[in-house]
């Protein structure tokens, strides 16, 4: 395992609890932490680029104790914040030289060299004279992960890292992770978007109120929800009786009727047909079936 | 190699953020305009930068660091506010260099842009420099003020706004607290503490002078390593506080450590700083407290003193034989010579002799007792470098170690120099043994001069030229130079330097100047003047003397350049400065900072002014004529008597003048060097009678007494009202005041003689009696007996009074009047005025009448010279009628109130239309009844009336303000000055001619505002009726000034409440005429009526002085 996290807890000055207790082994290749705002993700983030000390716990990276070996674990460390804008003065080329020098690429050649591969592999090259604010959304993520990925770096920990990119961006940068995470490289990417966990990590837990609730492949997350999907055509009355009762996940308007998706274990009041899950479905079950969670809410 | 790696990365790219900034790009445009206007600002005053060539380094260095000051501050936190967008930088924080490494180079980075601003003033300024000064610029003086001024105020400024920043976590709040602090530091606590505050070296003297270098070189140095260090230990501390998880746990600790080990070096540093000083003045008191306890010891008095002279590197090694008689009998016997100097050896008739040293003092003891009969002659040997501590024991600290200099340019002060090189010793250092102790702040006898031929040889260092007193010869081998004097002085000098002479001999005088190598910038002025140049001095000194009423008394006259350091002071004691010695003046290098001696710019002036008139066809001067001009400049700064004329603004608007005495002024050398009046009682009789035979300006007491209020001689009246003049002499707090009184007890010690002899025969008198008795003492009693033999006067008694407080009189003035009266022979002016001394204690009167017409001052009646001036006496409760005769009618009379509880002392007044008389009153003083004046139409209540009169009470003033600014002597007079274009903001009282009062012509004045302050008299009415309410209205000035806001209506609101309710009245001031103008017409049947004024005016001020309530006359 590349890394492992014991018993880590972290409690604000405030009283918030946010991490109880947390137990994870995370090998290489891509890592989804999923988990609903205010779960607890962007805290564990925060404690695993040493950013913030956890209150108990312990936590080796590549055999080395983030508490007490900073340096090093900063050294094999490449992050991505979830929301981070540019010093608008620097250029797209300078900001990433800059991040290089940094993490110790001293070499003038060598980070010269790897400045340009990055920016040509982040398809930035193009415009590595440009001021990094005036790059379009996209391009900033792009340079943000060009610059958490410039010093070849063991982990990498992005942050919700799509949310507000176009489709066609949002693929090209689950694709740039991936080929990333081909080589011993872990990933550990935090999202609340179902989609990017299912369409990119072999492995992933979910966070909820500071524990972990569910550790394993997406496929056992999937298998979790199969047969308990449910199709149907409903008016308004029935409509508002199944909202009350059931996760609706799905809502398409049809004539005077609803085609709706219900997350459930039976659903034997209506005649519905069940459907195969996707890992949205799964992780709305989820959340409703272990958790409680929808309703309570 | 890792840390300086990653510091030099983080702050390349910190720089690169601000260097884009368009924060910088503006501040560097603006450094870059900014740095050409103040050199060439500087460099128009060619006359300065000419002097001290450092000093175009100085003035750009120290400009720009005040913008520095304030833009680091800015440029400081921002970047920290930059970081708390923490996911922007918690990319750089996940990176694995150190919190130092991070800190240090966004710090380094800032450093660095400015290092880069820095390097913009010095090439501009250099290039500014070299296309006036060509070659003469001082480029090595650039880098030196930046290390001085500059890089200490960065760093200190920088790590002060980070160390903030972080506390606060406010960038504007850091800002204005770090603003504030710089107004606070610069202008408000100042030199306070020894410049202890002055990070950014505001008010610290930073001027080098081109002989000696800086003043205190070591002092400075200090000062500035502490900020530095303090500014390293505040971003050291930073790095403790920055909020990122250090890269282990005890990466933080050796920063710590340094941070603690840098903070107290720069505390340890400040502890230096003040305890130099400190020490200093314990030093110098155990000095003053060692002169008290030796001040009557036995002392021999100097007949002669020839003093051998060897210079050897640095050090200075003396004999000097002193031969001269014992005060009292006694064997042993005090000198004071300068600490630094160690004694050798003393040898009498072939023996040594004991000598006893303690810190200054020497006594020597000689083996059998020594009667005044006697005349002893011993040789002393001694050598050392000079301690300038012993100067000016008399003089606070405080003044010693405040700046002088210019404008922004802060000076340093010295008093002694010795080098290699250069030096300078006056007898205020003790550089030879002088007879008894020096300074003792219980007994004056320390004072007593004597006076002593002395003869001196000086041996200097190879290429070093000596300079004293009296004739020089060349000993056989070259190596050195005699001195011998042809008459006995008081005290002598010695400079060694490399020194050159350029000389001219009239009327077998030698008149010198004495510059140092490459100082002769002069010559060239002067070129056409070689022949003239004598008849030019012969003229000057003509003119001078006769301005002096006593001639020249020496066969020489040298003007000597010193370094702009050395500094003089005005002693209670004496009119003389040690910037002036026997036969020499001082001038500071090349004339820095004395107008006169720019004759490049004086000379130019008259040139190009000289082409104009050309053009025009006006009067064309020659070269010659032009240079003569120029020459003669000289001469306003021997005979001018003010040196700088200093303003202070005070507490709340409260504004104080102080003129100080020139020390060029030419007269000690005239008077003070020939002549000493001694009296072993009265130290200051000879201060006394220089003051009463030297003419004191006449402008001095108008210009104190509109800015101060009161003038110096209106302050010293009341002082001696409540003090004795011997317990005034010795308050140090007095030091601005004490010619004036010195003056004042001077008039009143000879107003009988001079009333028995006239104001003019006086003073010839005394003149006389002086000049018969040149270098030697004149005793003080001696001459107050055959004076007041002469005039009838107990003069000796008149001493008595100086040991208590005086009873002074009161006087009113009546409206003078003029009338003409025909006669048979012609037609004559009466002058006719009443005047009352109201008063139980006898007193006098100066009375001078003004005419404005052809013979002026020099009136003549009846084809005799009449006195226009003359003093008239009063017994207690005395009132008199004055008429005298006149062929031209007086225009104005001027009543001065000698001694008296009258403020103004003096009062003017114009004496209005002539009207035509047919019986003609005979010259005299008629008595009239005691209450003459006193009898008044109305009831008035003045602002004098405690009873009747009362002032609204402002707001208290801000604690800052109250705490810093500085409270002078003023105010602990009753009233003061103000400044009409920026009045007080609380009620002060002033006093003026033109202000209503019976003695004291008084009122209250405050700022004008929106009528929340007031002024109220009560009036009793005596009776129902009918009544006139008069103001008494003295126009401001402001009426007088032109521009666009002296428009619109200028009132003053007043609001009268009798029985019938309130109402509101007005007067139109710029209607107004002075004196008493009507308010209105009121019905009155209540028994007071309330009149007030409020300060809701479109004037600048108002005054609240005095209302008057008439009954009207029934018709």
């Amino acid at each position: 395992m590349s890394i492992k996290i014991k018993n880590l807890n972290k409690i604000y000055p405030n009283g918030n609890h946010a991490l109880k207790d947390i137990n994870l082994e995370i090998p290489s290749g891509m890592f989804g932490l999923l988990g609903p705002n205010g779960a607890g993700k962007s805290t564990l983030m925060r404690i695993l680029v040493a950013l913030m000390e956890p209150t108990s716990g312990e936590i080796e990276m590549y055999g080395c104790n983030l508490l007490k070996e900073r340096r090093e674990v900063r050294r094999i460390l490449g992050y991505l914040p979830q929301d981070f804008r540019f010093f608008a003065k620097y250029k797209v080329a300078e900001f990433l030289d800059f991040a290089a020098r940094l993490s110790g690429m001293n070499d003038g050649k060598k980070r010269k060299k790897a400045v340009a591969d990055m920016l040509e592999q982040v398809g930035l090259y193009e415009v590595r004279e440009r001021y990094a604010a005036k790059l379009s959304g996209g391009m900033k993520r792009r340079l943000g992960i060009a610059q958490a990925l410039i010093h070849e770096p063991k982990v990498i920990i992005v942050d919700e890292p799509t949310t507000g990119l176009d489709p066609e961006e949002r693929i090209r940068f689950r694709n740039l992770l991936t080929q990333v995470s081909s080589n011993d490289t872990t990933i550990i990417l935090s999202t609340h978007i179902v989609g990017d966990v299912s369409s990119s990590c072999n492995n992933m837990a979910l966070l909820n109120k500071g524990e972990i609730s569910f550790r394993g492949s997406p496929e056992d997350m999937l298998k979790r929800a199969e047969g308990k999907v449910w199709r149907l055509c409903v008016n308004d009355d029935e409509y508002k009786a199944i909202n009350e009762k059931y996760p609706i996940i799905a809502t398409i308007p049809k004539g005077d009727m609803w085609d709706i998706q219900v997350v459930a274990d039976k659903f034997d009041e209506y005649a519905a047909e069940n459907m195969p899950p996707n890992l949205e479905h799964a992780y709305v079950y989820f959340m409703e079936k272990d958790l409680n969670l929808w309703l309570n809410d | 190699m890792l840390f300086l790696k990653n510091i030099q990365t983080v702050s390349k790219y910190e720089s690169k953020l601000l260097y884009r900034s368009w924060f910088f790009k503006v501040f560097a445009t603006l450094t870059f305009f900014a740095t050409i206007f103040t050199a060439i600002n500087t460099l128009n005053e060619s006359r300065y930068v000419e002097s001290i060539p450092t000093l175009l380094g100085y003035s750009l260095m120290f400009t720009f660091n005040i913008g520095q000051a304030i833009v680091s501050i800015f440029l400081a936190s921002e970047y920290l506010k930059r970081d708390k967008q923490l996911d922007t930088s918690e990319i750089f924080y996940v990176r694995p260099l150190s919190n130092a490494e991070y800190l240090l180079g966004k710090m380094w980075g800032t450093i660095r842009v400015f290092l880069l601003l820095n390097l913009l003033v010095v090439v501009v300024g250099v290039v500014c420099g070299y296309t006036k000064l060509g070659m003469a610029v001082n480029v090595g003086s650039f880098f030196g003020y930046f290390l001085l001024i500059n890089l200490p105020t960065l760093v200190y400024i920088i790590g002060l706004s980070t160390i903030l920043m972080l506390i606060i976590r406010n960038q504007a709040l850091t800002f204005v607290i770090l603003l504030g602090y710089i107004g606070l530091t610069a202008y408000y606590i100042g030199d306070k503490y020894y410049y202890l505050f002055d990070y950014m070296c505001y008010n610290v003297p930073l001027m080098e002078s081109a002989i000696t270098g800086f003043a205190d070189l070591p002092a400075l140095v200090i000062h500035r390593m502490m900020y530095l260090l303090l500014g390293f230990s505040f971003i050291l501390f930073s790095i403790l506080m920055f909020r990122r998880l250090p890269n282990s746990h005890y990466a933080l600790l050796p920063w710590g450590v340094f941070a603690v080990v840098v903070f107290g070096a720069s505390l340890y540093l400040g502890y230096i700083h003040i305890s130099s000083y400190t020490e200093k003045d314990s030093y110098r008191d155990s000095l003053i407290i060692l002169n008290n306890e030796n001040v009557n010891n036995p002392k021999i008095v100097t007949d002669s003193c020839n003093i051998e002279v060897v210079q050897q590197g640095d050090k200075l090694f003396f004999e000097t034989r002193i031969v001269g008689r014992p005060t009292k009998n006694s064997t042993q016997f005090t000198f004071t010579l300068n600490p630094g100097f160690e004694v050798t050896e003393a040898v009498h008739n072939g023996s040594s002799l004991m000598v006893e040293r303690e810190k200054h003092l020497l006594k020597v003891a000689f083996p059998e007792e020594k009667t005044t009969e006697d005349t002893i002659a011993f040789t002393l040997k001694y050598g050392g470098v000079i301690d300038e501590r012993i100067c000016y024991l008399d003089i606070p600290e405080e003044l010693l170690v405040e700046s002088g200099g210019f404008s922004k340019y802060k000076m340093g002060k010295r008093y002694a120099f010795q080098d290699a090189n250069f030096t300078m010793l006056t007898p205020e250092s003790y550089w030879y043994p002088r007879p008894g102790v020096c300074y003792s702040d219980e007994s004056p006898d320390w004072q007593q001069n004597y006076f002593t031929h002395f003869a001196m040889k000086v041996t200097p260092n190879v290429g070093m030229t000596p300079v004293s007193q009296g004739q020089t010869a060349m000993s056989e081998d070259s190596l050195s130079t005699f001195f011998t004097l042809e008459y006995p002085l008081q005290s002598l000098s010695l400079l060694i330097g490399d020194y050159h002479q350029i000389s001219v001999e009239a009327d077998s005088t030698l008149y010198s100047a004495w510059y140092l190598e490459g100082h002769d910038y002069f010559k060239q002025n002067f070129d056409s003047l070689q022949d003239t140049l004598p008849q030019l001095i012969k003229d000057m000194r003509r003119d001078i003397e006769k301005d002096f009423e006593l001639p020249y008394p020496f066969k020489r006259f040298s003007f000597v350049e010193v370094p702009v350091h050395f500094a003089s002071f005005s002693r209670t004691w004496t009119r003389s400065q040690e910037r002036q010695q026997p036969e020499m003046l001082f001038l500071p290098e090349r004339g820095f900072g004395l107008w006169q001696f720019d004759f490049n710019w004086h000379i130019k002036w008259r040139r190009d002014r000289r082409e104009e008139n050309k053009n025009r066809g006006g009067r064309i001067l020659t070269n010659i004529q032009i240079e003569a001009e120029v020459f003669n400049l000289l001469k306003s700064l021997l005979v001018d008597q003010n040196g700088s004329v200093k303003f202070d603004e005070g507490r709340m608007g409260r504004r104080s003048v102080t003129i100080e005495e020139s020390p060029y002024y030419l007269f000690p050398q005239m008077y003070n060097f020939k002549y000493n009046i001694y009296s072993s009682e009265w130290s200051v009789a000879n201060r006394l009678i220089e003051i009463r035979l030297s003419k004191s300006p006449f402008w001095n007491n108008f210009l104190q007494r509109n800015v101060n209020g009161l003038s110096n001689e209106e302050k010293c009246v009341l002082l001696l009202q409540e003090r004795s003049f011997k317990e005034l002499l010795k308050d140090v707090e007095l030091r601005n005041l004490m010619n004036n009184i010195i003056e004042v007890q001077g008039k009143r010690l000879f107003l009988g003689a001079e009333k028995a002899l006239g104001v003019e025969a006086f003073r010839d008198t005394l003149f006389n009696y002086v000049k018969a008795s040149p270098f030697e003492n004149i005793s003080f009693e001696t001459m107050l007996d055959t004076i007041g033999r002469l005039t009838d006067c107990d003069l000796q008694g008149e001493l008595k009074e100086w040991d208590t407080p005086i009873g002074v009189a009161e006087f009113l003035f009546g409206t003078p009047k003029v009338t003409k009266v025909k006669t048979d022979k012609k037609d004559i002016f009466q002058g006719d005025i009443v005047i009352s001394n109201i008063s139980d204690t006898p007193g006098n009167v100066n009375m001078k009448l003004i005419f404005w017409t052809r013979n002026g001052d020099k009136q003549i009646f009846d084809g005799e010279k009449k006195p226009n001036e003359w003093i008239i006496s009063f017994g207690p409760k005395e009132t008199k009628r004055i008429i005298t005769h006149w062929e031209e009618a007086p225009n104005m009379f001027i009543s001065k109130a000698l001694f008296s509880k009258n403020l103004p002392m003096q009062v003017g007044t114009h004496s209005g239309k002539v009207e035509t008389e047919k019986t003609l009153t005979p010259e005299g003083e008629y008595p009239l009844s005691s209450d003459f004046l006193l009898e008044e139409d109305g009831v008035i209540v003045d602002n004098e009336d405690e009873k009747l009169f009362e002032l609204s009470v402002p707001p208290p003033s801000g604690f800052i303000n109250e705490w810093i600014k500085k409270k002078s002597i003023d105010e602990d007079f009753k009233y003061s000055g103000f400044a009409e274009w920026n009045p007080p903001m609380r009620w002060t009282l002033t006093t003026d001619g033109g202000y209503y009062g019976k003695s004291i012509r008084s009122a209250a004045v405050i700022r004008s505002g929106d009528g929340e302050e007031f002024a109220k008299w009560k009036l009793p009415v005596p009776e129902p009726g009918r009544y006139e309410l008069y103001y008494y209205v003295r126009k401001p000035g402001e009426l007088h000034w032109g521009g666009w806001h002296n428009r619109g209506r200028k009132m003053y609101n007043f609001i009268v409440e009798t029985n019938e309710g309130k109402e509101e009245y007005e007067i139109n001031m710029r209607r107004a005429d002075n004196g008493w103008t009507l308010i209105g017409t009121f019905d009155v049947a209540c028994d007071t009526m309330n009149v007030t004024l409020t300060n809701k005016t479109k004037l600048r001020y108002i005054a609240a002085d005095a209302v008057k309530l008439v009954k009207r006359k029934t018709e």
